[in-house]
C-alpha cells in the first residue's frame, strides 16, 4: 500500500497493489480532485499534457454541475480522474 | 436490505469476516504474515515514510462516481446508513467513454459535501443495465460527524442496531492497544458493504501529518509496532 496526502491528513488516497486480483473500471466511473486554485490547475493540466496524457475537456458527466475550469485523464489503470478548478 | 447476487471476488468472505476482529491481537497479525514472511511473499502493510515537503496541488476529493444496479435501492441505503441526501437524479446522458451506452446519475450530497457522490445506472446499447463489478477500487471513505474516535464507534452500534451489517470494525488503523490492527493512518475505522458490494469506510480521527510523526518520529514500517 501506498498512501498519499493532500497535505493534512495521513493520508487522502491509498495505491493498494494486490497480486493475484484482477483490476477493471467496471464499478467505479471516476473521482474527482478539486484543486487548490487556478496556478495549481494550470501545473497538473501542463505535466498531463507533457506526460503525453490524452486530456478530454469539461466534465466528465454532462449532467455534472459548471465548475470554473474541468478536464480529465485516465491513469495507468484506465481509471477516469477529473480535475476540477471549484467556481 | 438485499445486495447484488453477483458477488465480486474481493468480497470479504463471512467465515474471514469472523476472524477479522482477530486482527486487533499482535500474534494473530504476526501469525497472519508467518507465511508470506517465510516464502519470502510478503508485502509490507506498512507505508515507509514519508514527507509532505510542499502543499499539494489537490485541494480535497470533490466526487466519487460509482455504478449501481438500482439507484433508489442504492439511495434509500447511503440515505439511511450514510445520512447523505438527495439531490437531484439526471436523466439518461450518453456515456463519456463508450460509445452507444448510456448513464443516468443520481447526485447524493453529505451535510458539508454536496454531490460528493454520484450513483450511476449504466445501460448498454441494447438497454440492459450493467452489472458492477466490484473490482475497480478496494474501498473508499466517509468521514463520520464529529470525526473523533468514539463517534465512529458510536456509528458502528448505531448501524448494527439498525441491522446493517459490518464487514470489518470497529477498529484503529494503528498498532496500539486495544483497538488497533497493525495498519497505518491512525484512523478509527468500520466498513459496510452497500447493495452492489462496494467497500464502504466509515472513519474519523485520522491523524495528521505532524501528530503522526510525533507518534512515530523516525520509525520506519515494522519498527512503529
Amino acid at each position: 500500500m501506498n498512501f498519499l496526502s493532500f497535505g493534512h491528513y495521513h493520508h487522502d488516497m491509498c495505491l493498494v497493489l494486490h497480486r493475484s486480483l484482477q483490476l477493471d473500471n467496471n464499478s467505479m466511473l471516476s473521482f474527482t480532485l478539486a484543486m487548490r486554485d487556478g496556478q495549481a490547475f494550470d501545473t497538473v493540466l501542463s505535466r498531463a499534457k507533457s506526460m503525453g496524457l490524452a486530456v478530454r475537456e469539461g466534465r466528465l458527466l454532462a449532467s455534472a454541475k459548471p465548475v470554473a475550469r474541468a478536464f480529465s485523464i485516465q491513469d495507468p489503470d484506465r481509471h477516469w480522474i477529473e480535475i476540477i478548478l471549484e467556481n | 436490505m438485499s445486495n447484488s447476487a453477483f458477488i465480486p471476488p474481493n468480497v470479504l468472505p463471512p467465515l474471514l469476516q469472523k476472524f477479522a476482529p482477530l486482527l486487533k491481537r499482535k500474534w494473530f497479525r504476526e501469525l497472519v504474515l508467518l507465511w508470506p514472511t517465510l516464502t519470502r511473499r510478503r508485502f509490507s502493510n506498512k507505508t515507509e515514510d514519508y514527507g509532505v515537503f510542499k502543499p499539494s496541488l489537490v485541494g480535497h476529493f470533490g466526487q466519487l462516481a460509482v455504478y449501481v444496479q438500482d439507484i433508489a435501492r442504492s439511495r434509500i441505503w447511503y440515505q439511511k446508513v450514510a445520512g447523505l441526501t438527495h439531490s437531484r437524479t439526471s436523466d439518461p446522458e450518453p456515456h463519456p467513454s463508450k460509445p452507444g451506452w448510456t448513464l443516468r446519475a443520481c447526485y447524493m450530497s453529505a451535510k458539508e459535501h454536496d454531490e460528493c457522490l454520484v450513483l450511476l445506472e449504466e445501460r448498454d446499447p441494447s438497454g440492459k443495465m450493467s452489472v458492477p463489478s466490484g473490482m475497480s477500487f478496494f474501498h473508499f471513505a466517509l468521514e463520520v460527524e464529529g470525526n473523533r474516535k468514539e463517534d465512529v464507534f458510536a456509528f458502528a452500534a448505531q448501524q448494527k442496531r439498525d441491522g446493517f451489517h459490518l464487514n470489518y470494525g470497529p477498529v484503529q488503523h494503528n498498532s496500539e492497544p486495544p483497538d488497533g490492527d497493525g495498519e497505518t493512518g491512525g484512523n478509527v475505522a468500520c466498513y459496510l458493504y452497500d447493495p452492489d458490494w462496494h467497500n464502504v469506510e466509515f472513519c474519523g480521527a485520522m491523524d495528521t501529518i505532524e501528530n503522526y510523526r510525533a507518534r512515530y518520529g523516525d520509525k520506519k514500517g515494522s519498527d512503529r509496532n
